[in-house]
């Protein structure tokens, strides 16, 4: 639902965009030197932080050396204008591909390593060519770096101060416009669930490693542009100028002005251009004012600035939803009564289009149980573990499991703690490798890949604790789901070219349509860290259908659901079987499993126990057994396993009672 | 040290010849949006060893991390002798009386069998010679692990495990004695002698709370039984005796009430 | 290359090495309870080095005085970082790398207020009494009896630090460590026990810095080397395992020796980086380092 423009304008976030445009155009307006000068520096800052919001904000991987790809997008210039003299311009693509390049090889090391890893080694990174930069190789002119590097000039012409502000102004809008779209790429969502739960983004089939690189080259554009128009408005580099502070300061930036946000680099550069103005008589105390500023943004605000705009923003919105401020529309009535916020009317983060399930014409009244009916077939795939077995340490946790799931069927895995159960749907899934044994889906070896890679062959999954991506929107996370049917290379999507524009519709009517055949397409704009329990389990079964999965594993779906949840949830892996899925059903709910599965396969300590249709195996003596867990060799001795003689079966024992002692 | 001090009477079960050592009314647990233990009403006699049976998801394991303070934020409450320990932090929890065993014989795998015995003394500031008197004790209890004392404990079997991890508890001079699925993983011989040393503790005075998915096993242990379901209780403190299997069987195996089909051991399924 | 330069440049590859074992043992002593450590603590480690001359040539302090203070200091300023670049960070919701963040800012205060008061100076502080610095001739190189006591005491500090962690709360420490819910259970105090790393941390490192005084003048813009030499030395080991800090920490004194010697000064942290590389390609969790199992 979209609000006329007139309160779009006079709601917190349509205020600040105004106050920013007029600060943005008052250089040019008053044509003060220093003024544009302070500006010029502003953009470009701005341009280099918009690189480590991607890299950061969406990607969640920390950088301490972005500093130095600055350096080296200035450096390129400088070299190829002083030393081979080329007009600026042209230096500016080379300057590019430079960055790309040190983006990637920046990043390579840290793969497989933990996050702080990679802070240590983009430092270490920045740290060397900080090294090379101050050694006098006769490139670089050594520690005193290189003069006379030129102004960008267009045709000939040299650009006037006034106009290299406006072409940064204007680069800067490029810059966001183009964070903006990637962010609502797909592989913006996929760095999204990068950043927010790698085990989730590999679950979808996204390649972690390989995305984390990518991320690093793509912030090399803005980072080395950033770099280039640096060296060219200074006239000079030397490496003093890009040492660490450089990277923390670009740190500051995106924090300052929102982590993640579009327009936080642009908020923070200039937030952290202005205070040294407006310091100035403590000049002596800067350094120790970011310190400070640093820490209480990072403990009290790790959203920054922006973030402290939307809460403003959500604040007031609740102010509507409840009546007490007149004027700004509220969100769909039903939404409000169910959790009591209104759902968002307008968003930035959010895309246009269908933002609602009101949108998609999609009418859906809370409460009503529509019939869940699968249009679509799939083609379920076949599952053959054999001889499975892992080892974690001393402790064996598999040992010789196996058994067969034709496609198509449902297959009830069930046993006590610890018997191996999610071990085994982890090793299926690829999150373990099994110590010996093979898996193959449909008929193909499947062990030695890796979770990623298993998930493209279409292993859907739901984990133990439902994994959403807490901070996006329901929708979101149900779109990303599909990440590894979408092929569109990113460019398409930074200028939104149309067969983009199609994609993302098409999947997005997908979702709204899924989660109304679940009964919560009313629940797409909220925030999924929002939503109970039951409504989180059912979003993340959605987010796994959306990836066309040809096998689904769900871990223990029926956990901490009431009785009435439990019934929907039966309803609709019945409707997901019917479609041709294979499913595998890890459960504690026997009931649920009963009333769902072909097949029960029973686990205890590791070994599989028995193997079959559904009643025989509940009847059998070994699995009542291992439920019931009577002590064995006591009861071989005849000491009673403590039935009683002669109670009948279905006794009723009446609530708390006092036996007499 | 904790005063005893005259119990109020109990909401939730009648005292009888036993006091009541634990009581726990209204209880009410959740993680983020997912509420696991909800109007959970729960009474311990001293002396005694009660259990709590239920399947997983009932909430048993919540429980008990409510009981002794990893889970802070509640409503309702909790006494134990008397004094409301509802707020009490872990570190408090164990200073007042109450020892837990985690599941899955959760030990220091990489220190040794004395070290984790020390430990469990550790918020106590026993001195020199209270440590020696308890370690005696537990190793009393199990001798074995006076063997083992140098070895590190990730190399102990599981059964041996788990008795370093009820050391370890005991090893705080509790009044109660939490135990968490303390036969999981144990081959069966190993569960009988389980079974044993719970029966020589509560003949040191020890009062045990055993929560458990073997129902055998908790009946062959417990003077009274609890059952958990979904968050809650719905078979409260009944005596041992009177639990039988197919009552317990028709709750964990599916509610169709058919239990004709339900084999008892010993028989040949028809 | 000749034996002797050889020689030469192996000692002097192990004394600095020993100086990155005991920064990199201080950041194993803060990452233990908790799994953070101190982004500042190449600065804390600067910050020892330049006490350090202040105290013994400016002010003449008695040696072992002047160091027994600093260590004081820096016991202190590793507390008070715990307390306000950490403590608030572990209440909110478990943001991976906030603390990284916090404590860098913490780096910045330090580096400014370093900056401010320090002008640099060109003096190595002499040795402590009865370790001169002044070099005697074994074999065909210079060693003085300082280098050698700087490398028995930084293979004495694991031992040690052993001791430590089999006190009472040192146990309390390692059980934090392995099995952080099952230690609060037995009633490990994990806040207190966490500051009472970082103290011990925040010592140690200073005492990185004071023991460097006598090798060679403090060099402010090496802040952040330090922080990196120190946690290379610790990712080589092992993170948390102090013998893998001495070895790491000597192993990459030698390789940035003989790199600045043969090929070039600027070039010595590539070098570094490259061990790094090689050998966490190798074993990824560094030379002692433990196996980790992911939770799904």
């Amino acid at each position: 639902m979209k609000l006329p423009l007139a309160s779009r304008l006079l709601s917190p976030k349509g205020v600040g965009a105004l106050l920013l445009t007029c600060l943005c155009l008052a250089p040019l307006v008053s044509n003060d030197s220093y003024l544009v000068y302070i500006g010029s520096l502003t953009a470009i800052y701005a341009l280099a932080a918009v690189g480590l919001n991607i890299v950061h904000g969406f990607g969640g991987q920390i950088s301490l050396g972005h500093g130095s790809l600055v350096a080296i997008g200035a450096y390129v210039t400088a070299v190829l204008t002083v030393n081979h003299g080329w007009p600026v311009i042209a230096t500016l693509v080379p300057a590019m591909a430079a960055t790309v390049v040190a983006g990637i090889v920046m990043s390579l090391p840290s793969l497989r390593l933990s996050r702080w890893n990679l802070a240590v080694i983009t430092m270490a990174f920045a740290l060397i060519v900080e090294g090379f930069l101050n050694s006098d190789q006769g490139l670089t002119g050594g520690g005193n770096g290189l003069v006379g590097i030129g102004g960008l000039s267009f045709s000939g012409r040299p650009l006037s101060p006034l106009n290299l502000y406006g072409v940064l102004l204007l680069l800067v809008l490029v810059g966001l416009l183009c964070s903006w779209n990637l962010r609502r790429s797909a592989q913006g969502l996929a760095l999204i669930a990068i950043r927010d739960s790698e085990l989730v983004a590999q679950s979808l089939g996204i390649g972690v490693p390989r995305k984390k690189v990518w991320a690093f080259a793509i912030s090399g554009i803005p980072a080395g542009l950033a770099g280039a128009l640096w060296a060219s408005l200074g006239g000079t580099v030397s490496p003093g100028q890009f040492d660490i502070s450089l990277s923390v300061l670009l740190f500051l930036i995106i924090l300052i002005g929102g982590d993640g946000r579009i327009v936080g680099p642009v908020l923070g550069a200039l937030v952290m251009e202005l205070l040294p103005q407006v310091l100035t008589g403590f000049a002596q105390y800067q350094l120790l004012i970011y310190a400070a500023l640093l820490l209480v943004i990072a403990t009290l605000a790790p959203e920054g600035l922006s973030g402290v705009g939307e809460s403003i923003a959500r604040y007031v919105r609740r102010l509507h939803a409840t009546g007490r401020i007149p004027g700004l529309a509220t969100g769909p009535a039903s939404a409000a009564a169910r959790t009591g916020v209104v759902a968002s009317a307008v968003s930035m983060e959010s895309t246009p289009g269908i933002a609602t399930a009101a949108d998609a014409g999609l009418a859906n009244e809370p409460g009503a149980q529509p019939g869940l009916e699968l249009a679509e077939v799939y083609s379920g795939a076949s599952l053959a573990i054999e001889g499975l077995r892992r080892t974690f340490g001393g402790v064996v946790a598999l040992s010789d499991v196996s058994f067969e799931v034709p496609a198509g069927r449902v297959v009830g895995l069930i046993g006590p703690n610890g018997s191996g159960k999610t071990t085994l749907l982890n090793m299926i899934s690829g999150f373990y490798q099994p110590t010996a044994g093979r898996i193959l889906f449909d008929g193909e070896v499947v062990n030695g890949e890796r979770a990623s890679a298993r998930a493209r062959r279409g292993i859907g999954r739901t984990f133990q604790i439902p994994r959403l991506l807490d901070r996006e929107d329901v929708l979101s996370n149900v779109v990303v789901g599909a990440s590894r049917l979408r092929h569109r290379p990113v460019l398409l999507w930074l200028v939104r070219a149309p067969v983009v524009r199609r994609e993302e519709a098409f999947y997005r009517r997908e979702a709204l349509a899924w989660l109304g055949r679940f009964g919560i397409a009313d629940l797409s704009d909220q925030p999924a860290g929002e939503l109970s329990h039951g409504d989180k389990r059912t979003v993340e079964i959605v987010r796994a259908m959306m990836s066309k999965p040809r096998l689904l594993l769900l871990d223990e779906p029926s956990s901490g659901l009431g009785a009435e949840e439990v019934n929907k949830l039966q309803q609709a892996i019945a409707a997901i079987a019917g479609a041709g899925l294979t499913v595998v059903l890890v459960e504690h709910h026997i009931g649920l499993v009963r009333r769902v599965a072909d097949e029960i396969v029973v686990m205890d300590q590791g070994a599989l126990i028995a193997n079959g249709p559904v009643q025989e195996v509940l009847t059998d003596r070994t699995v009542v057994d291992a439920y019931l867990g009577t002590v064995m060799s006591r009861g071989e001795s005849g000491s009673g396993d403590g039935v009683v003689a002669g109670r009948p079966p279905g006794d009723k024992v009446t609530g708390p009672q006092a036996s007499p002692e | 040290m904790p005063v005893e001090e005259v119990h109020p009477p109990s909401r939730v079960i009648e005292p009888t010849r036993n006091k009541v050592l634990l009581e726990v009314a209204d209880l009410r647990l959740a993680y983020g949006s997912a509420v696991v233990v909800d109007g959970l009403n729960l009474a311990i006699r001293q002396g005694e060893i009660s259990g709590i049976v239920g399947a997983n998801g009932a909430g048993k394991t919540t429980l008990l991390k409510g009981v002794s303070g990893l889970l802070r934020k509640k409503v309702g409450k909790i006494w134990f002798r008397g004094q409301d320990i509802t707020p009490l932090s872990p570190r408090k929890v164990v200073q007042a009386g109450i020892a837990q065993v985690a599941e899955g014989h959760r030990v220091f795998r990489k220190m040794t069998v004395l070290e984790n015995l020390r430990l469990g003394a550790y918020p106590n500031r026993t001195n020199a010679q209270e440590l020696k008197h308890a370690l005696e004790q537990v190793y009393t209890l199990f001798p074995m692990l006076k063997e083992r004392a140098q070895l590190r404990t990730g190399l102990l079997s599981g059964g041996q495990q788990q008795m370093v991890a009820i050391g370890q508890a005991i090893m705080a001079s509790p009044s109660l004695l939490l135990m968490d699925e303390p036969s999981a993983g144990l081959a069966p011989s190993v569960i009988d002698d389980l079974a044993g040393h719970l029966s020589d503790l509560r003949e040191t005075g020890l009062t045990l709370l055993v929560v458990e998915q073997r129902t055998g096993f908790t009946r062959e242990i417990a003077d009274r039984i609890w059952v958990m379901q979904r968050g809650s209780m719905i078979i409260s403190d009944m005596p041992a005796e009177e639990c039988t299997d197919a009552k317990l069987a028709s709750i964990f195996l599916g509610g169709s009430g058919d239990l004709r089909n339900l084999c008892r051991r010993g028989q040949i399924c028809g | 290359m000749t034996w002797s330069l050889f020689l030469q440049t192996l000692i002097g590859g192990v004394s600095i090495g020993c100086i990155y074992a005991i920064a990199g043992i201080s950041i194993n002593v803060m990452y233990r309870p908790g799994g953070y450590f101190n982004f500042a603590q190449g600065y804390v480690v600067l910050l020892g080095s330049i006490l350090m001359v202040v105290l013994s040539t400016e002010w003449g302090w008695n040696w072992y005085v002047a160091a027994l203070a600093i260590m004081v200091i820096g016991g202190a300023l590793g507390g008070a970082t715990e307390l306000v670049a950490i403590r608030p960070i572990m209440r909110r919701r478990s943001s991976s790398v906030a603390w990284v963040i916090t404590t860098l800012a913490v780096s910045l205060l330090l580096s400014d207020e370093i900056g401010a008061h320090y002008q640099g100076t060109s003096t190595t502080v002499p040795g402590p009494p009865g370790l001169s610095t002044s070099t005697f001739n074994l074999g065909s190189a210079l060693i003085s009896p300082y280098d050698i006591a700087l490398l028995i005491f930084a293979c004495l500090l694991p031992v040690a630090l052993w001791f430590l962690y089999h006190t009472r709360h040192g146990l309390a420490i390692r059980a934090l460590a392995e099995d952080r819910d099952a230690a609060l259970l037995r009633g490990v105090p994990a806040n207190a026990l966490t500051s009472l790393s970082w103290v011990l941390g925040g010592a140690l490192g200073v005492l990185a810095g004071v023991l460097d005084a006598p090798l060679s003048p403090p060099d402010v813009t090496l802040g952040f080397t330090i922080l990196i030499s120190g946690f290379l030395a610790v990712a080589i080991g092992g993170l948390g395992d102090n013998r893998g800090a001495i070895i790491g920490g000597l192993l990459l004194g030698c390789v940035q020796s003989f790199a600045a010697i043969e090929i070039n000064p600027s070039y010595q942290n590539v070098g570094a980086f490259i061990v790094f590389l090689i050998v966490l390609a190798l074993r990824p969790r560094g030379i002692f380092g433990a196996r980790v199992l992911r939770e799904v």
